[in-house]
């Protein structure tokens, strides 16, 4: 219960209106239950293990221990609760089907396995109408239109190698994608509750992905190993079960999954000032992702040094050129910075990477906040990123 | 409105004393504005995120300050666009917000301006004072007591104007 006090208004309404007003309030005992949950959830803030109903991210923090386990026993119960949810919540509801009785969709995959690490078996595997897909998946949503919902997952691609096409993600398509009978417990953990995965299929028709039978049929990107690792050491993909794909000097994998990757950002901030921002101009960014696959950026400015806070929900992609193979992934390698409403395409003003290579980048609006922050050993006052200057 | 953090207690102490003061005030202000449940729940543990962030940062912020932080973030998800978040997207859509059930009272509401309207259901509805709410809506307690003034005057006026005002207004009478 809250300890607020309840003063009550100054009483100016009839006292019929204002018992018909009240009367109206449409919180009722029912959503007790949701409160008493949201107040438990809540609660285990501090302690990095919230897991949002709808979001599905296991909050963490620098200083709190990491719970994933828990957190992610929590994202599947929402996921399960969102999906179930379809058919109860009206006007969203549309007798979605649970896992169990989903309709079979698409072709029957191939029942053949192989780890698309062996070129020689990639290979084969395109030329026989084999397709490599790289996209982002993620469960469904309320929110996403009746037919899409029908498999529970969906998935944004990227490319599809071996087709010579690249996807427009402006036109942003995600489609059903058929996970049932897999392992889904490493899913959901990304930005965004958004998973950077590889998907083999050999149908010609991608309007609902189905990967192929086995392990390798879909595999995600760990990004703390893209954080941690050099590509030189290992891959960042693994099976659903989690197993490592070894023998990775191939095309296709860590270098341009590291640029597909997203990390969270962080430092962010929430509310916008009414005041205008300062333009900086700084001499040097400095980017950093730790072991967290969390990012950050610091700007030197003369002799002082910023730490740069992002919008919540920004997330940051690596740049990596492929010469760079042999050094650190992601640790030091200069960032592309998504907005939550922004996607990798060219010419998107609303992606942009930070950097002093051209003067324009070098300068940029932000609003000083007075705290200090560190980013990656560089400490300095933290100010709230609002956009380059030009 | 922002209180000096009390002495000797660790941030997490500190967020727990807040989080117990002002949880449920919080989610009930959002389940009265968004549906379903589950979305008011995700909208309150950001509420929340954001102030461990305060109380870390030092800050111990009243019920109001909160709120105030709620309703920002509800204001920033409903003008949300197509290509925001899945929880923002899912608050975006007009029809996720709670309706209410009587006509005369959803008629009246929904005839008076958006101010009015939010003033008289932070004043009727969450309870809150005019102190409370001039904090949370950034305003002067006085500011806030004559709008609230003229919001009570229209909703009244177009009660009143509501050609099936005798039933309705007897049903409120029994209940």
């Amino acid at each position: 219960m809250s300890t607020r006090s309840q003063q009550p208004p100054t009483n100016e309404l009839d006292p019929v209106v204002e018992k018909l007003l009240k009367s109206a309030d449409p919180f009722d005992a029912l959503q007790n239950n949701f409160m008493e949950h949201s107040r438990l959830q809540s609660s285990t803030i501090p302690r990095g293990s919230y897991v949002p109903p709808i979001s599905q991210l296991t909050h963490t923090h620098k200083s709190a221990p990491k719970a994933r386990v828990w957190g992610t026993v929590f994202a599947l119960a929402a996921s399960a609760a969102i999906i179930m949810s379809l058919s109860v919540f009206v006007p969203w509801g549309d007798g979605a089907p649970s896992a169990s009785s989903r309709p079979q969709v698409g072709g029957t995959p191939s029942s053949s396995e192989f780890n698309i690490n062996d070129p020689a078996q990639l290979a084969a595997f395109q030329a026989t109408g084999g397709k490599r897909i790289t996209g982002f998946v993620r469960a469904v949503l309320p929110t996403d239109p009746p037919e899409l919902r029908h498999t529970g997952w969906l998935i944004n691609t990227f490319t599809v190698a071996g087709t010579g096409k690249t996807v427009d993600h402006a036109a942003g398509p995600w489609a059903p994608i058929d996970l049932s009978g897999r392992d889904i417990s490493r899913l959901g953990g990304g930005p965004d509750a958004t998973d950077l995965v590889v998907v083999l299929t050999k149908q010609s028709d991608l309007s609902v992905v189905v990967p192929l039978a086995g392990p390798y049929g879909i595999m995600v990107s760990d990004p703390q190993k893209l954080a941690t690792s050099t590509l030189g050491d290992s891959s960042s993909l693994t099976t659903l079960e989690g197993n490592p794909l070894e023998n990775i000097d191939t095309p296709f994998n860590g270098a341009i999954l590291a640029q597909f990757a997203r990390f969270g950002l962080s430092d962010t901030f929430v509310s916008i000032p009414a005041s205008k921002p300062i333009v900086f101009t700084a001499q040097e960014f400095d980017s950093y992702t730790g072991s967290d696959a969390q990012s950050c950026i610091a700007a030197t400015i003369g002799s002082q040094t910023k730490i740069l806070a992002f919008p919540v929900g920004a997330t940051a992609a690596a740049s990596i050129e492929t010469e760079w193979l042999d050094k650190d992934l992601v640790a030091h390698s200069p960032l592309r910075i998504m907005p939550k409403h922004g996607w990798f395409i060219e010419g998107d003003e609303s992606t942009f990477i930070l950097d002093t290579g051209t003067k324009s980048d070098a300068m940029f609006k932000a609003w000083p906040t007075g705290e200090a922050g560190a980013c990656g050993g560089l400490t300095g006052e933290i100010i709230n990123f609002a956009g380059r200057s030009k | 409105m922002m209180m000096p953090p009390s002495p000797g207690l660790a941030p997490e102490e500190r967020f727990a004393a807040v989080h117990a003061a002002c949880h449920d005030t919080v989610y009930r202000y959002l389940a009265r504005r968004i549906i379903p449940a589950h979305l008011a729940e995700d909208l309150t543990g950001e509420v929340f995120m954001i102030v461990w962030e305060k109380v870390r940062a030092g800050s111990e912020p009243e019920i109001a300050y909160v709120v105030g932080i709620a309703r920002n973030l509800l204001r920033n998800a409903y003008k949300a666009s197509a290509k925001a978040s899945k929880l923002r997207l899912a608050l975006a859509q007009e029809h996720l917000r709670p309706t209410v059930d009587n006509p005369l009272v959803a008629s009246a509401l929904t005839a008076l301006k958006e101010n009015e309207r939010e003033l008289l259901l932070l004043s009727y509805w969450d309870s809150f004072s005019s102190e409370e709410i001039a904090v949370i809506l950034g305003s002067s307690p006085g500011a806030v007591r004559v709008r609230l003034h003229r919001a009570r005057r229209s909703f009244a006026e177009h009660i009143g104007s509501y050609p099936l005002r005798n039933s309705s207004l007897g049903e409120a009478t029994q209940s």
